[in-house]
């Protein structure tokens, strides 16, 4: 255990997965991806389908052989293309959550837990104790002799995710886990798995397309995009720097405004475009070429843009013209849609409820950013 | 890496060895079966076999053929599809009654079926011509005729459309019909522009399967053509065999090759059909409420599928029921002189039925565990590979399928009966015929079964560290072993309701119920052969309750 904490439990390394479709099109649904997960860490794969992420979890599980490059679980190289190395899910000691539960009607719950124990030949006298237990940790004992059938869904769900930890494994893989319980269920669920992987301190993938689910579990996102990460950091920097328009747009809702880079120094930098002129503070530009002429998106978040009647004096604020364009009530905000320069919409989200009938639609106003909730991202060509 | 290939090696010989043997029983057959046709051979040779071009009784047996299979092809398919229709689409459903009907031809075996027919619509003495004569205008049927023979092939194989009718008809998207609704269509208008168009591929392969199976029939036609004095292709072929003295095994052959060429056309036909792609393949589930409703037509319709129903199952046993009860055959029923001396006369008297029965039970169990354990390994097999081996094995194992049996028949008696293996009138020829022959509706009973239990299912196992091998036991056989009986069953009754193999391969020395039902027909002694029938048919309906009772315990939960 003090060795497993230093080297990352899984790492992954230019891995490539190729499937040949009916009438010879070949699609790579993971196409070079490097990634590793710490000790204790939980690292979500993040991505609308078809982007890979349940494919590259099913290579570390050893249910599809890739076709390029390593898997390493534990210090164990589970798969290597180079030296033809293949391991069988069965043989890798890991444990997975299925997105349909895959448990076995045939079985009652007590037997579907045990299952790993008996197939991993765990002394027979313990078995029924570590049973016990998990099913209490997660919330179900008592259903030891019920069959899968006879529960609810979130209890199936429970039941799926004590035999993926009743036996220990240090990596645990969950796939989209959550996405078949109803939304109250999938939060109380979800608060629980984090308190669990906290305790218990196994390393984890878990893939969903759920940005929500993705920024509470996980110590690290990884987002995907056509079957190459688009970004792997921590939650918060990859929700308030993200490194191109792909994953502004996938994590959150973000204004993406097109413009140029008119002048950079070492105080910042001076972007224009048909949305109008705002200057951005140096750590904006980390994902950007700073030169002058050079294409960028401006990225806002909504809940960071004020409305008012007169341009902001504050420093370190940028104020822009806007129209309003609409209002829309949506429970804990109001989003508010104006018209920029150039025909440029942005979304402003106005918690405040009091305020919205001083800004009616047809109005002419400003939108308020302060300059460190700012980032660009590459622009792409118009 | 290495040993692991070694690890799953002895599950692919396995495999491979079961595939194999199925293979070499069904093309080595065949292929003896053409070879001495062309290259000649004992009694064989290419210029015997064109004798047969020149025989007068070529052109009639090929033109009845044709013009008995087209015709009840074409009826079967509009009774069935129109049925399929109403009973899955419509509110003239008739519910549980409806999904019986497909297994009507397992619980009564078809040659049951020809006899029961004989026994109601014979000239004079048949149970239905009884009432006739009591109704003052002269009518007579007599079953012993073109109109019979068309009847019984029909009645015979609208099970299989419906069958397949209904499966694509549950699978078609309701909106489709309920856009015609709105757009101002009746229902016979929807019937015949949106639901039939389309489900085309499931039609064509319904007519292809009813025109192989009805091309390869030899029960019906022994019961009622050759008393028709009209001949087909099947009753030639066992007349030139069984008949003509010396057998005339170059001829049979030919026309066995012939049927063959016939099937080959047709399958030839259906891929050209299909491929077409103007049928669309139809998408969405079909949900419960999606009915159509036929106001003024629902009663009729309702007892259009009953009596047709009726006619297939309750009518033609209880003609067999009355029959074997009876002292001898009259359609004047006289309750009081009922009696069971048939039923001692064939399980105690007659030795050739009785010894068939023991034989046939003995075969047919014994092939049905052969068939289903070759059936079930090669599923188990096919399910986690994907690729050329898979298919080759799975294709092995249906082929035969698409061949009638009496061809089959036909090659085994060339391949097996003479040298080197001297295996004539053996049980061991009729146990091979009977397992190449009746393999494929359990190998596909077998392969739906496993491939129903989903992908996860054995993932989770083998991601809870558990082997193959321990997958396959704790998994797969537990949740597939209701699939398994049933598709024992379905091998078991149609080995039991055999007439082709029976016909040629099983004799006095071997006897089977098939070949016992031929002699007592030819014998006469219609009270033994009643009596026979209905013990055919009480075996497989308890055979087939008894095991869809068994699975439905064991898939209880």
């Amino acid at each position: 255990m003090v060795t497993a904490a230093k080297s990352p439990r899984i790492e992954i390394t230019n891995l490539v997965k190729r499937y040949r479709r009916e009438g010879g099109a070949s699609i790579t649904p993971v196409n070079d991806i490097s990634l590793e997960v710490a000790a204790d860490e939980l690292v979500a794969l993040l991505g609308p389908s078809g982007c890979g992420k349940t494919t590259l979890l099913r290579c570390v599980a050893g249910l599809e052989r890739p076709d390029e490059g390593e898997i390493v679980i534990d210090g164990k190289v589970v798969f290597s293309a180079k030296r033809g190395i293949y391991l069988p899910a069965e043989q890798r000691e890991l444990s997975m959550v299925f997105q349909s539960y895959a448990l076995w009607p045939h079985m009652t719950v007590a037997q579907n837990v045990a299952y790993p124990l008996q197939s991993r030949r765990a002394p027979a006298g313990d078995i029924g104790a570590r049973v016990s237990k998990v099913l209490a940790m997660v919330g179900v004992a008592g259903l030891e002799q019920q069959y899968p059938s006879q529960i609810s869904g979130g209890q199936q769900q429970r039941v799926a995710l004590a035999r993926a930890l009743v036996s220990g494994s240090s990596v645990v893989l969950f796939d989209e886990p959550l996405s078949n319980v109803d939304a109250q269920v999938r939060a109380q669920l979800r608060f629980e798995l984090q308190a669990m992987q906290r305790s218990l301190g196994f390393s984890g993938l878990y893939v969903t397309h759920d940005q929500t689910e993705a920024m509470e579990l996980g110590h690290r996102v990884a987002v995907l995009n056509a079957g190459v990460v688009a970004a792997l950091d921590t939650p918060r920097n990859v929700y308030n720097k993200p490194p191109s328009d792909y994953v502004a747009r996938f994590v959150g809702v973000a204004n993406i405004w097109p413009g140029s880079i008119a002048a950079s120094g070492p105080e910042g930098a001076m972007v224009e475009g048909a949305f109008g002129r705002i200057a951005v503070a140096p750590a904006a530009l980390a994902n950007v070429e700073a030169s002058a002429g050079q294409r960028v998106g401006v990225v806002t978040r909504p809940e960071n843009l004020r409305l008012s009647h007169a341009a902001s004096e504050e420093a370190g604020c940028a104020s822009l013209p806007a129209r309003i364009v609409t209002q829309m009530f949506s429970g804990a905000h109001t989003e508010v849609v104006v018209e920029l320069g150039g025909g440029v919409l942005a979304t402003v989200w106005v918690q405040d409820q009091s305020r919205l009938e001083a800004f009616p639609v047809g109005l002419d106003a400003f939108v308020t950013i302060a300059q460190q909730q700012v980032v660009l991202v590459p622009g792409t060509a118009p | 890496m290495t040993a692991l290939v070694a690890r799953f090696r002895p599950f692919t010989l396995l495999t491979l060895l079961c595939a194999g043997l199925i293979a070499v029983l069904l093309f080595y057959p065949l292929g003896r079966m053409v070879h001495s046709l062309l290259f000649g051979g004992t009694g064989g040779g290419i210029a015997d076999a064109l004798g047969v071009l020149s025989q007068p009784w070529l052109g009639p047996v090929l033109f009845n053929t044709a013009v008995i299979v087209g015709s009840s092809t074409v009826l079967a398919l509009a009774i069935g599809a129109v049925m399929a229709w109403g009973n899955v689409r419509t509110n003239a459903s008739i519910g549980m009654l409806g999904t019986l009907l497909p297994i009507i031809p397992l619980l009564i075996p078809n040659v049951a079926l020809a006899i029961g027919w004989v026994f109601l619509g014979a000239p004079r003495v048949g149970f239905l011509n009884g009432l006739l004569a009591l109704l003052p205008f002269g009518l007579e049927l007599n079953i012993y005729s073109w109109g019979g023979l068309i009847f019984v092939y029909t009645i015979n194989a609208v099970p299989y459309v419906y069958l397949i009718v209904s499966a694509a008809l549950r699978n078609l998207d309701p909106a489709l019909e309920e856009a015609a609704r709105t757009n101002g269509a009746g229902p016979l208008r929807i019937l015949r522009t949106v639901s039939l168009p389309a489900i085309r591929p499931a039609l064509i392969s319904a007519a292809l399967l009813v025109t192989i199976t009805s091309l390869g029939v030899y029960s019906i036609p022994s019961v009622i053509a050759t008393t028709a004095k009209i001949d087909v292709l099947t009753t030639r072929i066992v007349f030139l065999l069984n008949r003509d003295f010396p057998p005339k095994l170059a001829e049979a052959q030919a026309l066995g090759i012939i049927m063959l060429l016939a099937v080959l056309a047709l399958w030839w036909i259906e891929v050209r059909m299909t491929r077409s792609g103007k049928a669309a393949t139809v998408g969405g589930r079909a949900t419960g409420n999606g009915v159509i409703e036929l106001g003024g037509w629902k009663w009729p319709f309702r007892l259009g599928s009953l009596a047709y129903l009726a006619m297939t199952s309750i009518v033609p046993i209880g003609a067999l029921l009355i029959v074997s009860l009876q002292p001898f055959w009259t359609p004047k029923i006289n309750w009081l002189a009922l009696n069971l001396g048939n039923y001692h006369q064939a399980l105690f008297v007659n030795r050739l039925v009785s010894g068939s029965l023991g034989n046939s039970l003995f075969l047919s169990g014994t092939g049905a565990v052969i068939a289903m354990v070759i059936a079930i390994v090669v599923a188990i097999f096919s399910i986690n590979r994907f690729g050329l081996l898979s298919a080759l094995v799975d294709g092995a194992i249906k082929s035969s399928a698409a061949i009638p049996n009496m061809i089959l028949a036909v090659a085994f008696l060339s391949a097996f009966a003479g040298a080197p293996f001297f295996l004539s009138g053996t049980t061991t020829i009729l146990l091979m015929a009977f397992v190449v022959m009746y393999l494929p509706p359990g190998a596909i009973a077998a392969s739906a079964t496993v491939n129903q239990i989903g992908r996860d299912l054995r993932e989770a196992s083998s991601i809870a560290g558990a082997g193959e091998g321990r997958t396959v036991r704790k998994v797969i056989v537990p949740l597939a072993v209701p699939g398994f009986l049933s598709g024992m069953a379905i091998v078991f009754v149609h080995m039991m309701g055999d007439l082709s193999a029976a016909a040629l391969l099983s004799g006095p020395n071997n006897p089977v119920v098939g070949f016992a039902i031929l002699s007592v027909w030819e014998a006469g002694t219609f009270g033994v052969l009643a009596a026979l029938s209905v013990m055919l048919c009480i075996i497989n309906i308890g055979v087939i309750g008894l095991i869809f009772g068994v699975g439905r315990l064991f898939g209880r939960r």
